[in-house]
């Protein structure tokens, strides 16, 4: 007796089923799917931002391989190539700073960018409302990364992805970043006018859940990014600029992790689309429940952001009271992961039983495992378990004193934004095909990519992990460090983490040739691709929880929870005599 | 069909019940085990701090019967002192400000955990009990040479 033992094999159209289990009305149909529905003018700079990401993924990926090495005595800092291209005394920190902002900032945003705007056209059967828009949120980024790379590349911004003030980077860095954070404005703008077209067009309807997430991930995001915006705009500039003579680093940092936790979320929501709307359609199955994922997708816009302060448990500006209000907070967002990985196992599952699995875990090797737009987001979901499970020992205040700063985080993140990375290159295996009309080249180069990750990240994760608990500081140049040969119990560790990095290193090279041979259309072209879009078991009826669609309602409470949340602070926080002016000699 | 599935009904059951379970051992943290974590003690001007008692002497103050006030400035790339010697059993109150930009101050071995934010004096105590050398590494990355930027406690 399992849970999909009474799901049926879905149809090749999209009808959605309300609780009795029948059609209840067909929302978009199929031919709207088909790249031809939509203007060349919108997809085109969909496929760039794609694109983009993709750039920024290999060339952000590469420090990464030298960062890995460097463990094991493999310096390739002194190389002539590398230091053709990077500051002699600076590369290993200039490699970190771009493998920070490529990977979590410039790969991510374009990203989602791309592929929540196609999931709008999609969710509502249109174009997006305004194609100026779609264009200009590619520019935008386009120019950001441009901005921010040169300074990057110029040794004049070696301050980490995190630029803590009073750490100082050149105004270009600065400006690149806030170029990449309205790219994502626009794009929610273009969203929200796209729904209010489609709302007026069909009044009383229920959101489709495509259009329903976009709207969420893309809210919750620009909500957060306030932080941001605020330590850039009202700290960070006028300092840069003179006008103030220095800047107040606790409440910077402060304003930073506002956006810092939820920026995660951001990265993963697009991830969770996918997992949620197109997932169980690719592994042959059906949504559990439509209502349910919209619940969910609402408690991460509520609950991503008032807990920043889980960052900031070492920092002697919060009192501990307010450390532990957020601490307590964090383990709330727990719940819609779980209810997250119950909804994506039973489709996996039914999924599995459509295509003949039997028994308890028969179906497993029933998924479509030769398809590697699945592969790799299969790999993505049990990466990002281990990515989850060791946030909440991070979260705990008892044994965050252990792993604060320590390469213990550097493990606990790769195995989230790594997998979201990995679950975005899933994406892309059908995206970029769908977007250039090509055939997948090289689909066992891709599996092979999608397994060496998977292992690679494991393998690189659990070496970073033994480290940090032997006390291996982050983000530190340790081969060259005075204390290398001071920590014992390093040397699997060391190894397991060039080992995990090179494997890495491999999959970035056979994803470079995919994309390559896809996108030089090496497999030949194949026009009838479709975005794979789910039906639902329980779908979102007029009469099932209507209230879940009140974006107004969520929005307000979600700020509220911030306002709760960070007020105390703000109102307590007495800046007097600690604004500082950072170093008197250049530190990069 | 039910709205809710039973069996979502009880996986979330149980995830609640595990939720429940990580809330009571980590609130019971902050009162049984009195956890500490740091708080604000003062704030100063950066650019003050090495001329701001205790500050302006940085060392190890003896306070108490083995105890210690290590007094302590964070600069790139150099804790001052970087060198701290103390007889077992010492219990030692780490007491230290950043002059230039952000640093970290991590005692291995010990939950001596620090952000060392410029205007804020950052304080965690440590009882060494077994004699030994003790790292001491800064954990925020602070320009080039931050990997150089140690230091150790030697228990005698």
């Amino acid at each position: 007796m399992t849970i999909a033992a009474d799901a049926s094999k879905p149809s090749g159209a999209h009808p959605v089923y309300d609780m009795e289990g029948m059609v209840h009305s067909a929302a978009v149909p199929m031919e709207h799917s088909r790249l031809s529905a939509f203007p060349k003018a919108q997809t085109r700079f969909v496929l760039a931002n794609v694109l983009l990401a993709m750039f920024a993924l290999l060339l952000g990926g590469l420090p990464g391989i030298g960062q890995a090495l460097e463990r094991v005595g493999i310096n390739l800092y002194n190389n002539d190539v590398v230091t053709a291209v990077l500051d002699e005394q600076a590369a290993y920190y200039q490699g970190l700073t771009l493998h920070g902002v490529l990977l979590v900032i410039v790969y991510t945003f374009t990203f989602a960018n791309g592929f929540v705007t196609l999931g709008t056209m999609r969710a509502y059967g249109r174009p997006m409302a305004s194609t100026m828009l779609v264009q200009l949120a590619f520019i935008l980024a386009l120019l950001g990364t441009v901005l921010a790379g040169w300074a990057m590349l110029a040794n004049e911004a070696t301050v980490l992805f995190t630029f803590y003030p009073p750490l100082e980077a050149h105004v270009t860095f600065y400006l690149g970043a806030v170029l990449l954070v309205v790219a994502t404005w626009v794009t929610l703008i273009n969203i929200v006018m796209t729904h209010r077209q489609w709302s007026k067009e069909n009044p009383g309807e229920r959101t489709p859940l495509l259009g329903f997430m976009a709207i969420m991930t893309y809210a919750m995001w620009s909500m957060a990014s306030v932080g941001i915006a605020a330590e850039v705009l009202l700290l960070i500039l006028p300092w840069k600029f003179g006008w103030v003579d220095g800047i107040d680093a606790q409440l910077a940092r402060t304003l930073f992790w506002l956006t810092g936790h939820p920026i995660v979320y951001f990265w993963l929501l697009p991830a969770y689309i996918s997992w949620y709307a197109m997932i169980p359609k690719q592994a042959g199955g059906r949504l559990f429940s439509d209502p349910i994922a919209r619940f969910v997708f609402i408690l991460f816009l509520l609950l991503s952001t008032p807990v920043g302060f889980h960052h900031q448990y070492t920092e002697a500006g919060i009192p501990q009271w307010m450390k532990n209000v957020h601490g307590i907070a964090t383990f709330a967002i727990f719940f819609p992961s779980m209810i997250t990985a119950f909804s994506v196992i039973s489709a996996l599952e039914n999924g599995g039983r459509n295509r003949g699995g039997k028994g308890l875990f028969g179906w497993i090797w029933k998924l479509p495992w030769g398809n590697p737009a699945l592969t790799a987001q299969l790999h993505a979901m049990l990466i990002f378990t281990l990515g989850g499970a060791s946030g909440l020992i991070n979260a705990s205040q008892t044994v965050n004193l252990v792993v604060h700063n320590t390469a213990f985080i550097v493990g606990h993140f790769h195995m989230t934004i790594g997998a979201v990375a990995l679950a975005y290159i899933g994406i892309a295996y059908w995206l970029i095909p769908y977007l250039t009309g090509n055939n997948l080249w090289g689909r066992k180069f891709a599996l092979w990519q999608s397994w060496l990750w998977f292992a690679g990240m494991l393998i690189f994760a659990r070496g970073q992990i033994s480290a940090g608990l032997q006390g291996v500081p982050r983000r530190t140049a340790f081969a060259d460090s005075v204390y290398k040969d001071w920590i014992d119990g390093l040397d699997m560790p060391n190894i397991l983490t060039a080992v995990g990095g090179s494997m890495m290193g491999l999959s970035g090279l056979l994803l470079l040739f995919v994309i390559v041979g896809t996108v030089a259309g090496m497999a030949g072209k194949n026009s009838n691709q479709e975005i794979p879009v789910t039906e639902t078991r329980v779908g979102a009826t007029k009469r099932i929880w209507p209230w879940l669609d009140n974006y107004r309602l969520w929005v307000t409470v979600a700020i509220l929870l911030v306002l709760i949340a960070y007020i105390p602070f703000i109102v307590t926080y007495v800046p007097d005599g600690s604004t500082s002016t950072g170093a008197s000699f250049p530190l990069y | 069909m039910e709205m809710i599935h039973r069996y979502e009904r009880f996986f979330l059951g149980s995830t609640l019940a595990i939720m429940g379970i990580a809330l009571v051992a980590v609130i019971s943290s902050f009162f049984i085990e009195d956890l500490e974590l740091p708080s604000p003690v003062e704030t100063v001007d950066p650019a003050e701090l090495t001329s701001h008692p205790p500050f302006d002497r940085p060392g190890l103050f003896e306070v108490g019967e083995n105890e210690y006030d290590a007094i302590m400035t964070a600069q790139a790339w150099a804790f001052v002192p970087s060198v701290i010697e103390v007889p077992v059993g010492a219990k030692v109150n780490f007491k230290i400000g950043a002059t230039d930009v952000v640093h970290g101050l991590i005692v291995h071995n010990t939950n001596v955990n620090l952000t060392i934010i410029p205007g804020q004096i950052s304080q965690a105590t440590a009882t060494f009990d077994e004699p030994g050398e003790f790292l001491m590494v800064c954990s925020e990355y602070c320009g080039i040479q931050h990997h150089n930027m140690a230091g150790r406690v030697i228990v005698k």
